[in-house]
């Protein structure tokens, strides 16, 4: 994803840019996971 | 179990201070102890059951003269115990998994894999801890990928910190969580699930096809993202794991669809069942097909999953005798390069799976049968 990034931003604004990306998905995930994990169902075959 | 589980999570936090705090030399001892005891903590009968598994295959795949019998025993072993308890299994049904010795089909394929190369002679030099250490390697134990002997032992041997490593497991485990948690639990099974079982004027064959895109999407999610964490966790330690997927729903034909789609296990299938029969039988087509029913009823011992390893397998055997006749290889740009094309090899090879997906989403082989009907209208 920085190797991304750094193609189109500054070397420093693509680590801000990786960083508020990482948040993103982090809150995403704590807000998705008020919702049960849908069972797995190949796990321990 | 889920990887996304906190106590699942609390195994692998320790599993990667363990795997730089502990003495160097004593790294990947300390890893195998630490995967030992996740086994018997969750299950310890599992552990007898492995460990004997794992011990016939060592005593049977050692010596200079290897022979084709050990090999034979071995699998028949392995073959034997995932009969026995899988027999009732059924993927999903509640309480099922509780049944099944922990992580028995994927420890089975590592260690009739390992039997294989100890018969061609393709194992590296190593002794009987480098092997108990690569039974036993945390990560990979539960949902794989299924990893191979030879690249564990190299990354055990050549293993050095590295930050870059470590970050790019912290951003894998971190896109994991995302396909299980955002795009599997929530997008999928919950919005997605929601949102079609509110559709009540949909056609029946637009929901049955819709039914089955959702178990497809979910599925792949679950699987890469499971897969995800796995080698994040992986790389967190210093091992490089195997990839097991690689963006499947681009493919545009079905032999490719499987070098994309759970690509550790049909590797395992390309070299320990399609090479044997093929090459016993002299016929690739059976090689394919038989490749793809031992895939398929590796999940899991019902005609359901027979049938869709039947129906993978008759599909690849379909697409390699177009390939023939059309005069090209399989790598070969041929028609589908070109635009239209690609965009209708796409298609075809996307419904193919997806009409597939009919025959594991339901719970009966008959109750699969009448959704494929209904998906081709031949059935309301």
């Amino acid at each position: 994803m920085y190797e991304f990034l750094n193609r189109f931003l500054s070397p420093r604004l693509a680590e801000v840019a990786l960083t508020a990306w990482y948040l993103f998905l982090m809150v995403l995930i704590l807000a998705c996971l008020r919702v049960p994990t849908s069972e797995f169902r190949y796990a321990n075959l | 179990m889920t990887w996304v589980e906190p106590r699942l999570f609390l195994w692998a936090i320790a599993a990667v201070v363990v795997a730089w705090v502990a003495p160097r030399r004593w790294q990947p001892s300390a890893l195998a102890a630490l995967g030992l005891t996740f086994v018997a903590t969750m299950d310890i009968r599992s552990v007898l059951l492995l460990a004997a598994l794992g011990g016939l295959t060592y005593v049977l795949s050692i010596g200079r003269k290897q022979t084709g019998w050990r090999v034979a025993v071995t699998i028949v072993a392995v073959s034997a115990a995932i009969v026995y308890f899988k027999r009732d299994f059924r993927i999903g049904a509640p309480g099922m998994v509780a049944l099944v010795p922990l992580g028995l089909s994927y420890f089975g394929l590592r260690i009739v894999h390992y039997a294989f190369e100890a018969y061609k002679g393709g194992l590296p030099k190593h002794s009987v801890a480098d092997y108990v250490r690569y039974l036993l390697f945390f990560p990979t134990f539960v949902a794989g990928p299924i990893n191979r002997f030879a690249p564990y032992l190299r990354d055990c041997r050549r293993r050095r910190w590295d930050a870059h490593l470590f970050a790019e497991g912290m951003e894998r485990v971190l896109y994991g969580c995302v396909k299980i948690v955002v795009l599997a639990s929530y997008i999928t099974s919950l919005w997605f699930a929601d949102w079609l079982q509110a559709q009540t004027m949909l056609p029946a064959w637009l929901a049955a096809y819709l039914g089955c895109l959702k178990y497809g999407a979910n599925l792949y999610f679950q699987f890469a993202g499971y897969s995800d964490i796995a080698i994040g966790i992986g790389l967190l330690m210093g091992y490089r794991i195997e990839e097991n997927f690689n963006w499947p729903f681009i493919a545009r034909n079905i032999s490719e669809f499987w070098r994309r789609w759970h690509m550790t296990l049909s590797e395992w299938c390309r070299s320990y069942v399609f090479s044997p029969v093929a090459a016993t039988a002299r016929n690739p087509y059976l090689g394919v097909v038989a490749s793809m029913l031992v895939l398929g009823m590796w999940h899991e011992l019902t005609p359901r999953y027979a049938a869709w390893g039947v129906y993978h397998g008759l599909g690849i055997a379909m697409h390699q005798v177009f390939v023939r006749l059309r005069g090209e290889t399989s790598e070969s740009p041929g028609l589908w390069w070109r635009p239209m094309g690609g965009v209708l090899a796409w298609l075809l090879t996307m419904n193919f799976v997806i009409v597939g997906f009919a025959i594991t989403s339901s719970d009966t082989l008959a109750e699969g049968w009448r959704t494929i009907l209904t998906i081709l209208t031949i059935e309301r």
